[in-house]
């Protein structure tokens, strides 16, 4: 071993830098690739909103506690918050009018999932004339959306069915959707964890340097010009509804014109992947889900989006959860008449949801922001279209909230609202909360008192 | 009982699907005027009325208003019902008075002049089509078709939202952010992919000087060089075109010392590839080199020291140390030569000696023409000219600057939507026929779910193609090509629900073996018989009624028609005569009965349904809220016959039974097919009982009756024929539509002796008004 002074350690960052990313090579698992850069949060603390969306409906007395006010020893469904149970707040007797028939007949999962987040309601056709309303994380995102590269994130588990009907003459826009951009126009959801995390931070499988993705984002940037000025010479020649699709792509383009064109972020942290997501995406759906609630995280954390949707299931979802013990499909166990052993299935599945939940929230709580929280900088809602799985209402739904919306809610209680409260009541709260001076959200009829 | 059972049902099942309850709110046109044919009111005031009329009409309709109602569309619906109910002996109740037969007779041909009469009035007229996007499976094969190369990032596109069934309905297609980035990317994946910047004499060079390379293991020093004083590793990822032969160089040199020369030891993605003695010295530097084979996208290779040496007491003062120094390594190639892909045959000239400037203008109008499906414009034309001049001055390269160009036209509108332009022409609600190189389109994304070729394109240039007899003999050509196979694996596939394959989860327990090679055996199955009694001008009940499928031996065996797999035959699909008449046709073929049942037992709900939805016209309306489930729920249900027993159980409640009793009944026909379809014959619950009671009387007990009764159906062609509908014009089929696709199928039996085929139903859709004209848009200008 001669000259060992003449030796020096590469500096690891500084040849990332050089060579972009490296991943997938167990080689260079210590290193920690510069995808994106947490901003400087210290400083901001913003608010964060995500909303999360459980599939057919749910156990209701496993899910509400006992009694109003102090939260105490929760229920089975909820048990894994117990320790988290300062940061939540359940909401019980909130009602989606808009989830009801009105006249409409059976297709409760697609109302469910269309009017979650809407409080509208959906129109009934198989496609021809999809109409719901603008969901409260798209109306968050107009408010508060631009100060972030992304405006929103919509995340889901199933990508949706590929044949047949999704329910009930409900095109499967309603029943795979959360988010509604506006009335006609649902925002599609991405289901992968490494697709999000690449989309977020950037191309896991690049080994391109700055310099080469600077190209590319310049080839895009002048195939986007291109485009959009087909976009508007084609608008003058089309009818109403053709335009009204096309001003989709239009307002698509703009967006992300303007997100090629922000500048990165600070460089104060880098931002690594989950460890799960190199070795592709790790096993069955409970490790995807973890995986997603991973990047989710991490999203939140690096302000590359304040606002997120996630979609647990598509509205009707028949998964088997098989690593429960549970092989019957989940819609089908919500069709429980009442049989104790269904019951019992359909509330283990609630369990390890929010089980799951819990895992995410114990990590935003974990992120310390400022001389706070990252869960208490935030307000996450959690719940389901659907009450009574079997009765197919949408009346009294299971909502919770985690989170604080940095000290705007006073967590840790159970509070139980006069029968016939919209939940949009409690959109229009969140949106005040989130400083909009919005007078209305759907059918809302004020703000939830005491939230 | 039975007129609880039956009665009920009935009505039901007509007041939920025709009632307010579905109807869309009528369309203020819609809603003109119309009036009711004098022997249906005659009729349903004979024989109707004593039930659906106020108060408290059963299954909430009321027929004896009729006469005010203003959606005309769901005047239709109800008569088409009405006529079906009567035809089939279920209306009215078997318990109640019956019409004589010549006052059916006389009641269906009302019918029938009264749906003739309002179609011909509808004021929708071919109705309007939304503006489509192309699927993610349109996606796929039209850039297959028009460069040559496919891209996985197609994975990566967000499901597409289904309306009616499809996924190609303009209506229910979604475009947000993300599918712009995805689509993006794909773009420029596909473009990469499709003109690759390899010159064969001239392979790339990728240079990587060794001191800037990463530490991988031991502390090398680094300075002009990688020094590797003791055991250590240096590495660097390398991004690829493609698979390929490539040629690794390496230029180093050792102190060398002891009895060998320093060695370099190189692994390509941490697994051991060569060494190399390295036995240059300081000052005389080698290049060590070899060619191997690296994969497109990552690859990580590095450069190891492993047989370090040192002995610093050694006499020798030249013998003491051995150390590896690497200077630089490069990837030359890829070095094998490929076939050019189409789209370099289609556009790379390495040879030409006319400048690019000159040639572009050329190329230019094909591409547009070819991409966008129609001739360019001036100014598109020059436009793109721009963008890829542009690029070459940057970068020199005709290659890289076609690839821009190419990705533009990918991403632009004018490819991903199907336009169809020319719906300002006149005033709203004027009918026009679609321009020649909308209708190529309409007609190559049926048939091919590709765009139009260029025999389509000179046709529509000439304004041919919508000539009538034109318009035949390019659909005949269209079928006989082997890419309207697209009509099995994308119609076919959603038409029967068979893309649902993926998204089953058949217990693994109870029901083993159920693995990807089955699965995909499975679905095959259905897409090769689909084509086959397409290909063949197959009788379209032969779908139903054939004694034969198509298997390979997986299937055979799965089956039980065959003890053993041959050797290495996992792909080929023959014709199997069945010696039973259980199996053969759609019924028994396993893809169907899986996406029909649940993960832990069969369905004959879904199974039913099934039927009604896909194979009869018949859909029946979703349970009412809140009934949808047995009482005592499913957990319990483990055999058929404790199935049966829960089933018959809950047709006793009249709300359910008004649908179930035909729904189940052709379900129970399944019965002998377990989840994974296989025949069985007896379950945890016993023997099997097949057998059933339709609501006109008819009985059945096995496949067999199933077959017989669905092939013979009426209802069968007009099923299908509406359906292909839906998947060629994009969307619903409204009742006025459904009218006259039953009058074009009339014509066409009466007007010759053989059965009808998939070819004249596929036919009967292009002729179609709806396929052929356009209603004028309202136009409105801002």
């Amino acid at each position: 071993m001669a000259n060992v002074n003449r030796k020096f350690k590469l500096d690891r960052r500084t040849f990332l830098r050089g060579s972009g990313v490296c991943l997938g090579l167990p080689w260079l698992d210590a290193m920690v690739p510069a995808f994106g850069h947490f901003a400087d949060i210290e400083r901001t603390a913003p608010q964060r909103f995500a909303f999360m969306f459980a599939p057919n409906g749910m156990k209701m007395d496993d899910w509400t506690p006992k009694s109003k006010g102090k939260l105490g020893k929760l229920p089975f469904i909820l048990k894994p918050l117990q320790d988290l149970r300062s940061e939540i707040t359940v909401l019980s007797r909130l009602d989606l009018e808009g989830g009801q028939a009105q006249g409409d007949g059976p297709g409760d999962h697609a109302r469910a999932s269309a009017s979650f987040l809407t409080s509208a309601h959906p129109k009934k056709t198989g496609g021809a004339d999809i109409m719901n309303g603008v969901s409260i994380d798209q109306r968050l995102a107009e408010h508060m959306g631009q100060s972030t590269r992304f405006a929103s994130l919509e995340l889901g588990m199933e990508r949706g069915r590929s044949a047949g009907n999704c329910d009930s003459g409900y095109s499967c826009a309603y029943t795979n959707n959360i988010s509604w951009r506006s009335p006609t126009t649902p925002v599609a959801k991405e289901t992968q964890p490494r697709a999000v995390f690449q989309r977020l931070f950037g191309d896991l499988d690049s080994a391109e340097g700055r310099a080469a993705q600077l190209e590319r984002e310049r080839r895009r940037q002048s195939v986007l010009d291109f485009a959009l000025d087909d976009a508007k010479k084609l608008r003058s020649k089309l009818g109403a509804q053709d335009r009204a699709k096309l001003d989709d792509y239009f307002d698509a383009v703009r967006r992300l014109e303007k997100r090629l064109s922000a500048k990165p972020n600070d460089n104060k942290a880098a931002v690594s992947p989950p460890k799960n997501l190199l070795s592709g995406n790790g096993g069955g759906f409970e490790n995807r889900l973890d995986l997603m609630y991973e990047v989710l995280t991490l999203a939140l954390q690096s302000d590359s989006t304040r606002i997120a949707t996630f979609m647990l299931g598509n509205a009707g979802s028949n998964r088997s959860y098989r690593f429960l013990g549970v092989a019957s499909g989940h819609h089908v166990l919500s069709h429980h008449g009442e049989d104790p052993e269904a019951l019992k299935k359909l509330a283990k599945i609630s369990h390890f949801h929010i089980d799951a939940f819990f895992r995410f929230l114990r990590r935003l709580a974990d992120i310390k922001e400022a001389d706070t929280t990252l869960l208490r900088n935030s307000l996450i809602l959690y719940g389901s279209g659907l009450a009574h799985s079997d009765h197919h209402h949408h009346r009294g739904l299971p909502l919770l909230v985690a989170g604080r919306a940095r000290g705007r809610v006073k967590a840790g209680r159970h509070l139980v609202f006069k029968k016939g409260t919209p939940a949009a009541n409690l959109y229009l709260s969140i949106l005040k909360k989130a400083g909009a001076k919005d007078a209305q959200f759907g059918d809302s009829t004020g703000v939830l008192p005491s939230f | 009982m039975f007129r609880g059972l039956i009665f009920p049902c009935l009505l039901l099942m007509a007041g939920s699907l025709l009632g307010q309850a579905d109807a869309p709110k009528p369309a203020a046109e819609a809603s003109s005027s119309w009036s009711l044919d004098s022997g249906l009111e005659q009729f349903f005031g004979a024989h109707c009325n004593d039930c659906h009329s106020r108060p408290d009409p059963d299954a909430g309709l009321d027929l004896s208003s009729m006469k005010t109602w203003k959606d005309r569309d769901r005047v239709q619906r109800v008569i088409r019902w009405a006529r079906r109910r009567v035809q089939g002996q279920e209306m009215p109740p078997p318990d109640t008075d019956q019409p004589r037969p010549a006052e059916k007779a006389s009641f269906v041909a009302a019918a029938n002049k009264m749906l003739r009469r309002m179609a011909d009035e509808d004021p929708q007229g071919p109705g309007r089509v939304r503006v489509r996007r192309l699927s993610r499976y349109e996606f796929e094969r039209t850039v297959v078709d028009i460069l040559g190369v496919k891209s996985k990032l197609i994975e990566s596109l967000p499901a597409d939202d289904l309306g009616y069934g499809f996924d190609n309905i303009g209506g229910a297609m979604s475009f947000s952010l993300l599918h712009l980035e995805k689509f993006q990317a794909l773009a420029e994946d596909l473009a990469e992919r499709a003109l690759r910047d390899e010159d064969p004499d001239n392979p790339a060079r990728r240079r990587f000087v060794a001191a800037d390379m990463t530490v991988v293991t031991g502390e090398p020093g680094m300075d002009s060089h990688a020094n590797l004083f003791a055991s250590a590793t240096i590495g660097q990822i390398v991004k690829l075109p493609r698979d390929g032969e490539y040629l690794i160089r390496v230029q180093a040199w050792g102190d060398q010392a002891g009895d060998e020369a320093a060695r370099l030891d190189v692994e390509i993605d941490n697994v051991g590839w060569r060494s190399f003695d390295v036995s240059a010295t300081r000052n005389k530097a080698k290049i060590y080199e070899q060619r191997t084979k690296l994969k497109t996208g990552v690859n990580s290779i590095t450069l190891g020291f492993n047989n370090d040496f040192y002995r610093p007491n050694h006499p020798d003062k030249n013998a003491r140390d051995r150390n590896l120094h690497l200077q630089w390594m490069e990837i030359v190639g890829p070095l094998d030569a490929q076939d050019p892909t189409k789209a370099e045959a289609w556009l790379v000239d390495r040879k030409s000696n006319r400048p690019f400037k000159r040639r572009l203008k050329r190329l230019v109008r094909d591409m547009i023409a070819r991409i966008w499906r129609r001739p360019a414009t001036g100014s598109e034309s020059n436009r793109l000219s721009k963008l890829i001049l542009k690029e070459y001055e940057v970068s020199n390269n005709e290659v890289l600057s076609l690839r821009l160009g190419l990705q533009a036209l990918l991403s632009s509108p004018h490819f991903l939507f199907r336009m169809e332009p020319g719906s300002l022409r006149g005033k709203k609600g004027r009918t026009y026929e679609l321009s020649n190189f909308s209708l190529a389109t309409r007609l190559s994304y049926f048939l091919w779910s590709m765009g139009p070729d260029a025999a389509l394109l000179e046709l529509a240039a000439k304004k041919k193609l919508s000539e009538p007899a034109v318009l035949t003999a390019q659909v005949d050509r269209m079928l006989k090509d082997q890419k309207s196979r697209a009509l099995a694996e994308n119609f076919a596939a959603q038409w029967l629900e068979i893309r649902n394959l993926d998204a089953a989860t058949p217990d693994p327990e109870r029901f083993a073996g159920f693995d990807d090679e089955l699965k995909e055996s499975m679905g095959q199955e259905t897409i090769e018989f689909f084509d086959h009694i397409l290909r063949q001008r197959r009788p379209v009940s032969e779908l139903i009624d054939a004694n034969y499928s198509l298997l390979n031996d997986r299937l055979a065996v799965h089956y039980g028609v065959k003890k053993d797999r041959a050797e290495g035959d996992a792909n080929g699909f023959r014709r199997h005569e069945f010696s039973q008449g259980n199996r053969g046709g759609l019924l028994g073929q396993a893809a169907i009965l899986v996406v029909t049942s649940n993960p832990t037992r069969t369905s004959p709900v879904k199974r039913g349904k099934w039927v009604l939805d896909n194979l009869l016209d018949a859909p029946p309306a979703a349970p009412p809220p809140g009934n949808d489930s047995f009482a005592g729920g499913e957990e319990g249900i483990n055999s058929t016959a404790s199935l049966r027993e829960r089933l018959a159980k809950h047709r006793e409640d009249p709300l359910c039974a008004s649908c179930h009793v035909k729904m189940d009944a052709l379900g129970f026909g399944f019965e002998n097919y377990d989840v994974l379809g296989r025949w069985r014959t007896s379950d945890e619950g016993g023997i099997i009982d097949a057998s059933a009671v339709l609501p006109n009387g008819s009985k059945l007990a096995t496949p067999v009756d199933l077959k017989r009764i669905i092939a013979a159906d009426p209802d069968l062609p007009l099923a299908i024929a509406k359906k292909l509908f839906v998947y060629a014009v994009g969307r619903e089929a409204k009742p006025a539509d459904v009218t006259r696709l039953e009058g074009s199928l009339a014509e066409k039996k009466a007007s010759r002796s053989k059965p009808l085929n998939l070819r004249d139903l596929v036919m009967l859709v292009v002729t179609s008004d709806a396929f052929r004209l356009r209603r004028a848009a309202r136009v409105k200008r801002n």
